[in-house]
């Protein structure tokens, strides 16, 4: 329970200070991979998704803290992820470039993993946790079902 | 205001263990009728300021209930089987236990609860009984429980009810959108509605400020005070008579007994893991009604070899617990229930069995909205929404600020073979065996959910629901309301504790809390277990007075 609160407070200092933003579980390849699929379950559309609520920053937090216990699940479903594009789309080079439909298809191949579940989980639990937690950017996810503190 | 604080070694003339809706009120009672009391509390002390409108930290991650990882429990439908480790029971760990947390349904169980066997004789498969009180002889105390924690409601408007001496002394809190569509509907068909009984305050009430409206109260601690948890209400006025000590982080293992067969006081483990022992006349026992049953079981000596207080090996039997059903429904214009205590009209309507329906049993059905973002966006919408993409978004857009629920708490029968023990092979970070669960619903019990599940959609459908929804009903492995381990009784060989709540087999040992419950009335069973403590408080200070315990 402590580390939710460091975690809470890490994620403050890092919107409040000058420096980049920097990963701290997650590499940056990873992080792309983890952002593409959060924007699958939770897409832009006339509201923010995932990627502009900043959902990938509350899951590298989560790793670093609270779920340091699934890094390794990531390390080994992003690999799965990335085989499966490779297998779907011989011809891409990334997640991050695939058009939104081939992300939709590709996690449709995924849907069932249990990697899915996880990241699933945490893209809308970072969506809608309190903004403290680098995840709900603006309250996007709040804003989106009409909540409020 | 001098704060109580007694050495270990000093006799004090009550320890109680727990401080939550039994332990809270007890330590209370004893403490302003001039005895000295140390209370041992295994979860922090939290004020006030440590809660915070946090889905994350509080709910998801349950910082104010038990902690799986180091009080694990094993459970198993059957006495057959060998129980394997999963959560099985919840309950408050911290100064004022469950009433912290809880969603503050506060109504008083109705006359028939108490003579359930003499109404409807018996079950089969079942060990229904009549309690060893009446509602009669709980009237007071229920009125007691209105009045010093601070209660809202309206009596007189459930013909149901049982009879009362007093009103509420709050007005119901504002009726949300859910309530006002379930009055209506109800009204229409011929039901009861009635506001929620809540142990919240819907105006300032003894230096207490009134609820706020906020969205936080079910799992959550009231930063406002709002809510009449002991931990706001009588707690403070037992440490404030200067002879009540409440001494958290103190993870109880054992209750000593002597040559005599007397109970001489309470080992502990404190906060670094050391061991001490509290002396004290008389062990007044508020742990819950799963905790009760293992510290007493956990508590054996060369004289109580099959536990404290079980000569009659019932310690542990007859468990009951938290039988319910939701029925939820989605609506074409927003309701925006998220805001303010969660539960606003109920039905009792159903609640007292009718032998027409061929099973034992019945409830009462609740309007509320309960839910909060993370929660509901993983586990609040049907099963044939999308799980994920624009589907999912557009989905949680819209099910959101639609939605309500219909909660029906009814009941389940008291089983022997339904028990909390101790787990042969698993261990606590302690190194206690851990709690173990051996359960599974009477068929009535089953019977009657599908029952209620039936009426609420019929509410539901009558409201105009878009889309009704419910989860498959299921036997329960997972509970928070423990009830009936430690069951009161006139004879000592069929029950634990007498009339008073003191144990068959040991004088100076007192059980109150869920465990003391005969039957289970129809679930929510915070006001009762106020009630029992308050009047078993009342007989242990006149036995004390008069030099009997």
């Amino acid at each position: 329970m402590e580390m939710a609160w460091l975690a809470q407070k890490h994620a403050h200092q890092a919107r409040t200070s000058n420096k980049p933003l920097k990963f701290k579980a997650l590499s940056v390849e990873e992080a792309a991979v983890v952002e593409t699929i959060a924007e699958g379950i939770l897409p832009a559309d006339t509201t923010p998704g995932a990627k502009e609520a900043g959902v990938v920053w509350f899951i590298d937090l989560a790793l670093s803290s609270f779920d340091r216990a699934r890094r390794q699940a990531y390390r080994e479903g992003v690999a799965a992820f990335e085989a499966k594009r490779r297998e779907l789309f011989p011809s891409s080079l990334s997640m991050a470039a695939l058009a939104p439909a081939d992300v939709a298809r590709l996690i449709g191949a995924m849907e069932t993993t249990p990697f899915f579940e996880i990241v699933r989980e945490h893209t809308i639990t970072g969506f809608l946790a309190n903004p403290e937690y680098g995840g709900n950017r603006g309250e996007a996810g709040w804003k989106l079902i009409g909540f409020s503190l | 205001m001098k704060l109580a604080r007694y050495r270990p070694r000093d006799t004090v003339d009550f320890v109680v263990i727990g401080s939550g809706a039994a332990g809270g009120v007890v330590a209370k009672e004893l403490s302003t009728q001039g005895f000295s009391v140390v209370v041992l509390e295994q979860g922090p002390y939290l004020r006030e300021k440590d809660f915070a409108h946090d889905e994350l930290k509080t709910f998801r991650q349950g910082v104010l209930i038990n902690d799986w990882e180091k009080q694990p429990n094993t459970f198993r439908k059957s006495p057959e089987e060998k129980a394997m480790r999963q959560p099985a029971v919840f309950y408050g760990r911290q100064v004022g236990g469950g009433t912290v947390h809880y969603t503050a349904n506060l109504w008083r169980f109705h006359e028939v609860d108490f003579e359930e066997r003499s109404r409807w004789g018996t079950v089969a498969g079942a060990s229904l009984e009549d309690w060893p009180v009446r509602y009669s002889d709980l009237e007071p105390y229920y009125t007691k429980v209105e009045q010093e924690l601070g209660v809202s409601g309206e009596a007189g408007l459930s013909p149901f009810d049982p009879p009362r001496s007093q009103p509420y002394p709050l007005p119901p809190l504002p009726v949300k959108r859910c309530g006002a569509i379930f009055e209506r509907v109800t009204r229409q068909m011929g039901l009861h509605p009635f506001p929620a009984p809540l142990a919240i305050l819907s105006q300032p009430y003894r230096g207490r400020a009134a609820c706020t409206q906020c969205a936080f109260c079910k799992s959550f601690g009231c930063e406002v005070r709002a809510k009449s948890s002991t931990l706001a209400t009588v707690i403070p006025v037992a440490e404030g008579t200067g002879r009540c000590e409440i001494r958290s982080g103190c993870y109880v293992r054992k209750i000593e007994t002597n040559a005599d067969g007397r109970v001489t006081g309470a080992i502990y483990f404190d906060g670094r893991g050391r061991e001490v022992m509290q002396k004290a006349r008389a062990v007044v026992l508020c742990a819950n009604g799963a905790e009760s049953p293992r510290l007493l079981l956990l508590s054996r000596s060369s004289r109580f070899p099959d536990g404290l207080a079980n000569s009659s090996g019932l310690v542990g039997a007859y468990f009951m617990v938290d039988t319910g059903v939701s029925v939820r429904g989605m609506f074409e214009r927003p309701l925006n229930d998220h805001k303010g205590p969660h539960v606003s009209r109920v039905i009792h309507d159903y609640y007292d069995s009718d032998a027409k329906r061929g099973f034992w049993g019945g409830g009462g059905i609740d309007a509320r909205f309960d839910w909060y973002p993370i929660n509901f966006a993983l586990d609040g919408m049907p099963g044939d929404v999308p799980r994920w993409g624009a589907g999912y978004k557009a989905a949680l857009k819209e099910y959101f600020p639609r939605s309500m629920s219909l909660l029906a708490h009814s009941t389940c029968l008291p089983v022997e073979s339904n028990r909390i023990d101790l787990d042969p092979d698993l261990k606590d970070a302690w190194g206690l065996p851990a709690l173990r669960m051996t359960y599974r619903n009477h068929p009535d019990d089953l019977k009657v959910l599908h029952f209620l599940k039936d009426r609420a959609t019929e509410i539901l459908e009558a409201a105009g629901a878009k889309k009704i929804w419910s989860r498959k009903i299921e036997e329960l492995t997972f509970t928070g309301h423990l009830m009936g381990t430690c069951r009161m009784g006139n004879d000592a060989a069929r029950s634990v504790v007498d009339r008073n709540h003191r144990a068959h087999d040991v004088r100076n040992l007192f059980v109150v809390d869920g465990s003391s419950f005969v039957t289970c009335g129809r679930q929510q069973p915070t006001c009762t277990i106020h009630a029992l403590a308050y009047r078993a408080a009342d007989s242990m200070a006149a036995a004390a007075r008069k030099g009997e315990i």
